[in-house]
């Protein structure tokens, strides 16, 4: 099935190559598809290539929409 | 872990169920088609269904080759490759999908059993067939690359 995980950014190997951390595993995956990646950024990653950046405000913004609709009295919203 | 846990919050999801069920027009029916095999996994596996009321109806779709090649066929892929002195060429999104016992090839690939990730089985498993003495090479793949007489 597609299956594309968030992951972090730990180490940045050459142009074209990263280390990411997928909650504890590490990987070496491709960058060429994602401009001026930074150690620290978010990345969804499938078939060992990180397709986008994550935004952590859309990320925040997705949540605070579900937080929302949800009728969970006083839910804090994860940051 | 950050980005996956926010997402799978529990309260969160009872919270969206309860709202969906406040919404729904009793003599209306609703019906939901997912076409993403993965979608259908994830909705299986967190009891999605269970959580929404009888008038919505969800339809699972296609899915692509690789969603649906049927779960015996790849428990078949991992005992084979257990088993037997093969290779066991795959494309890398199956390797992580569950067999009918919940295994996957990663597993299999973690116990030490020769699976192998390729794009296009067949120029892979022809690079790899010489020089050295061959076991079989087969490969896992769709139920249409089984029509086609792929084994």
């Amino acid at each position: 099935m597609c299956l594309a995980i968030p992951a972090q950014v730990i180490e940045l190997v050459d142009i074209e190559h990263a280390v990411v951390d997928m909650g504890g595993v590490r990987k070496t995956i491709s960058t060429v598809l994602v401009d001026d990646l930074q150690i620290g950024d978010y990345v969804i990653v499938h078939v060992g290539y990180a397709l986008n950046r994550l935004d952590p405000e859309e990320a925040a913004e997705t949540l605070r929409l579900i937080a929302e609709f949800s009728e969970v009295a006083n839910h804090e919203i994860p940051g | 872990m950050k980005y996956l846990d926010e997402f799978r919050d529990d309260r969160l999801a009872q919270g969206l169920a309860a709202r969906i069920r406040r919404e729904i027009e009793p003599e209306r029916r609703y019906a939901l088609m997912e076409f993403c095999g993965g979608h259908t996994h994830a909705i299986c596996r967190h009891g999605i269904e269970d959580l929404l009321p009888a008038e919505v109806r969800l339809i699972h779709g296609p899915g692509c080759p690789v969603c649906v090649l049927p779960s015996g066929r790849l428990q078949a892929a991992i005992d084979l490759v257990e088993r037997e002195r093969v290779i066991l060429c795959s494309y890398g999104d199956l390797l992580r999908v569950p067999g009918a016992q919940g295994d996957t090839l990663l597993k299999t690939k973690a116990r030490g059993a020769d699976v192998r990730m390729c794009g296009w089985c067949t120029r892979s498993a022809m690079r790899w067939r010489s020089p050295a003495p061959s076991p079989t090479i087969t490969s896992c793949s769709s139920p249409s690359a089984s029509r086609a007489g792929v084994p």
